[in-house]
């Protein structure tokens, strides 16, 4: 249950939602949300906030990096901080996967906000 | 005799624009300043960023000084001339922007008015060494740099040859030497 794919289902399950009710919310098709959940495909970090929101979970525990699903007032912040439409990057090297950038831009966060 | 290309022609604009007119004011500190630009050096991967109208640009600290200047070259184009966040980008399109970029990067970190002022020795090696150390860039670097003149001088040759063949003229004066 540590994947993504399979946080992410978890996570719709303690809600007691189905995937096409999810689906409707978001207004995206079956499946893509089972590609999701069964790590067949990557949520961008706009895809990956939204979903944190709905279920209530923080990004933190979908990507397995901690046990804590809380989300909290700083949790927020940074989601508000990386899904921005008018954040951008461009990058010396690209970043190797989703995770490692998501490590990147946390760092960036602590930088910004200690401005 | 030598045909600026409008990126060079918009160099020489842009850095006088910042009133800087020297090698040794061709620093990251002095344009981050004019430009207001938020330069933080860290452990990571480089790279620049915009956000809430702020630019900003991380440096990777484990790099040499010409390293760091040659990066802050390159990404301070992305910041000036382009949009967008490149994550999702085509990778052509991506392509297409780092390539301008490289290219940005030759001539801010080693901009032509500045190249044509200086007296380079006609040996190869001692003039890519000079242009190295003048400017704080690798050797590499200069050694590329160096390629871009010769090109477009070699193209101005060559365009007035033409112009004059075309016109008949056979006589062709030489009135455009080497570097010097």
């Amino acid at each position: 249950m540590g994947s993504l794919g399979g946080r992410l289902r978890q996570a719709r399950e303690n809600k007691g939602w189905s995937q096409t009710l999810v689906c409707e919310k978001l207004g995206i098709s079956n499946s893509r949300l089972s590609g999701y959940e069964r790590n067949y495909r990557e949520p961008d970090k706009k895809m990956l906030s939204t979903l944190a929101k709905l279920y209530g979970v923080s990004i933190d525990w979908l990507m397995g990096m901690t046990e804590e699903s809380e989300r909290g007032e700083s949790e927020r912040e940074f989601e508000a901080f990386i899904s921005d439409p008018d954040l951008q990057r461009w990058y010396a090297d690209l970043p190797k996967s989703s995770e490692e950038d998501l490590k990147k831009l946390r760092k960036m966060w602590e930088i910004i906000k200690s401005e | 005799m030598y045909h600026y290309t409008p990126l060079e022609s918009y160099m020489r604009e842009f850095l006088l624009f910042l009133s800087i007119q020297t090698p040794n004011q061709l620093t990251i500190d002095h344009i981050m300043e004019r430009l207001n630009i938020h330069v933080h050096y860290w452990n990571d991967k480089s790279e620049a960023m915009i956000y809430k109208g702020k630019k900003r640009m991380f440096i990777n600290k484990q790099l040499s000084n010409e390293e760091r200047w040659q990066i802050f070259g390159h990404e301070l184009c992305h910041i000036m001339m382009h949009h967008g966040s490149q994550f999702n980008m085509p990778a052509s399109f991506l392509a297409y922007q780092e390539w301008k970029a490289d290219n940005f990067a030759l001539h801010v970190c080693v901009p032509t008015f500045m190249l044509l002022q200086m007296d380079l020795p006609f040996r190869k090696p001692q003039a890519i060494y000079e242009v190295a150390s003048t400017f704080g860039v690798t050797p590499q670097f200069a050694s590329r740099r160096l390629e871009h003149l010769e090109n477009q001088y070699i193209g101005s040759i060559f365009d007035q040859k033409l112009i004059r063949e075309m016109s008949g003229i056979s006589k062709v004066n030489e009135d455009y030497g080497d570097y010097t």
